[in-house]
């Protein structure tokens, strides 16, 4: 969830890539090379990696149009991009719900004789996915872009900030609202029990 | 920040694969090309960070490392991929496209008079599990496919790319990829370590470990089963199953195994749950086949050689539709380059 080497040195070359490529189209896949896997793994996380091979590549198409209104001074290439991504994230909705749906379904369909086989990491995973799937899906909206450009972008609160245009102090207050609900949707206390994960 | 870890651990589907990376990027290009500048950097302008401009590019090894640690399946069949691809998602997630059986490539189906005797899916799988027993075992220098995948979406031209891979025992992977025109666009190449360059559903295995996968249909299909849970850890066993399917015809191409080793997954192909035929079948091409229909995968096999031809996944409505046409599958002593037309 890092970002790749050179992101961070990169921020103030980045806009000056965007803003060549206003004249130099070409250049503009620099940003593409620099940002598509991150970009990817965000979307993927968040729909699933099918709608994620479009999405993602939808997102630099989308950028690509409009560079010329990438504006530096309200911050950097990659929270724009991020909030580019959110934007068409959004724009599935319910792939997202059904994706959590999905999630949070336990059990139903194992064959016999699986469990003994199965590692302990995947009994906890599932321990926790049901109640952590249903808590995903009922956060409002904003809230949930801020905990998933975090947990899945790797954005640090600043650049939450710029990705969703919103006040830093408001991306804390989300996060910290977030956080609340999934411990208490985990139980508070041992969030990796396993009683309920066999269905 | 533990809770926050769970939601990454819950959600995480991993980096793109080369191919995805790949078509995005000719999806970008095309856009730039219809930019009023576009591939015109100014006489003496410095163009240290890419090569604008030029469309033959020699990509350093370091650009376009993606990350591979967590990414299941064989990227190139998946983009509409209905089964497989809902995998990835845990299940039903994304997409408005819906499972089926049923292939997407209905033109290619030939009229029943074409086929006076009609082989069953399965006796297609088993005839060519013969032909695979009995070929001679090769090597080279390196493990070599040369392949077309194409995306075909309603009233729009398809979106693919030319691809080639060389895999060698020592690690080394190199992957050339050009466009549907055959426009070469660029040569990835990638040092594995202990070897591991053959990619099998996105997971990088080493020619020693392959060379020890049983050759038993059972036995390997059992083998498939844990490698698939070992790809995604928060799979539910409807979602394994899929893979193994998936991974068996993977082994079919996508990495060098004994003739004894190939033959074993045509027969466990032929066990999978459903199984039927599409009769004799052209690929894009135009060669000839036997078009078996696997879960979600739909194969044109040529049973003399046991070679598959194609691959076509898509939806139900037919709006979208992913071929892989493979050309070239094989050891070989030549070396990488950007592939031409």
């Amino acid at each position: 969830m890092t970002a790749p080497p050179g992101v961070v040195d990169s921020q103030g070359d980045d806009a000056a890539v965007i803003e060549r490529s206003w004249h130099e189209p070409d250049r503009f896949r620099v940003i593409y090379d620099r940002y598509f896997p991150e970009i990817y793994r965000y979307v993927a996380g968040r729909l699933g990696r099918d709608v994620a091979d479009d999405v993602a590549a939808e997102t630099f198409l989308a950028a690509f149009r409009k560079r010329d209104r990438f504006d530096p001074a309200r911050g950097a290439v990659r929270p724009w991009l991020f909030g580019i991504a959110t934007n068409l994230v959004g724009q599935y909705r319910r792939d997202e719900s059904r994706r959590y749906a999905a999630l949070a379904r336990l059990g139903g369909d194992l064959p016999g004789g699986e469990h003994d086989e199965r590692v302990a990491a995947r009994v906890t995973a599932e321990g926790i996915r049901p109640q952590l799937a249903r808590a995903l899906a009922a956060l409002p909206e904003g809230d949930r872009d801020a905990l998933l450009l975090v947990a899945l972008g790797g954005l640090g609160y600043e650049e939450v900030a710029q990705a969703l245009e919103i006040p830093s102090g408001t991306v804390g207050s989300r996060l910290s609202r977030v956080r609340r609900k999934l411990r208490e949707a985990l139980g508070g206390t041992d969030p990796t029990s396993t009683e309920e994960s066999h269905g | 920040m533990d809770d926050i870890r769970r939601v990454t651990e819950l959600l995480d589907e991993g980096g793109p694969s080369p191919t995805v990376a790949a078509t995005g990027r000719q999806r970008l290009d095309e856009l730039i090309a219809q930019a009023p500048t576009a591939g015109r950097p100014r006489a003496g302008e410095s163009i240290a960070q890419e090569p604008a401009g030029s469309r033959l590019r020699e990509v350093p090894s370091t650009r376009a490392r993606v990350p591979r640690t967590s990414s299941p399946r064989r990227r190139w069949s998946r983009w509409a991929l209905p089964g497989i691809g809902l995998v990835a998602a845990g299940a039903a997630a994304a997409i408005a496209l819906t499972v089926t059986a049923t292939p997407p490539a209905r033109p290619q189906r030939p009229a029943p008079s074409e086929t006076a005797q009609r082989l069953s899916g399965r006796e297609v799988l088993l005839a060519a599990a013969s032909s695979a027993e009995t070929a001679p075992a090769t090597t080279g220098r390196y493990w070599h496919i040369r392949w077309v995948h194409a995306i075909t979406v309603e009233n729009a031209s398809p979106v693919g790319n030319v691809f080639e891979t060389w895999a060698a025992k020592d690690g080394w992977w190199y992957m050339g990829t050009a466009t549907l025109d055959g426009r070469g666009l660029g040569l990835d190449k990638e040092k594995h370590k202990n070897g591991a360059s053959f990619e099998l559903e996105d997971r990088m295995l080493s020619f020693d470990r392959l060379q020890r996968l049983p050759t038993d249909a059972r036995r390997l299909t059992a083998w498939t089963r844990t490698f698939s849970r070992g790809l995604n850890a928060s799979w539910r066993p409807k979602d394994v199953e899929y893979s193994v399917t998936s991974t068996l015809s993977a082994l079919l191409y996508a990495v060098p195994v004994s003739p004894k080793v190939r033959a074993a997954a045509f027969r466990a192909l032929a066990q999978r749950p459903g199984v039927t035929t599409g009769g004799r079948a052209k690929d894009v091409r135009g060669r000839v086949g036997q078009a078996v229909t696997i879960g979600p995968v739909r194969l044109i096999i040529d049973p003399k050689t046991a070679f598959v031809l194609q691959e076509t996944t898509g939806t139900v409505d037919g709006t979208k539709a992913s071929s892989t046409l493979y050309y070239e599958v094989g050891w070989t002593n030549g070396k990488p380059h950007v592939p031409a037309a």
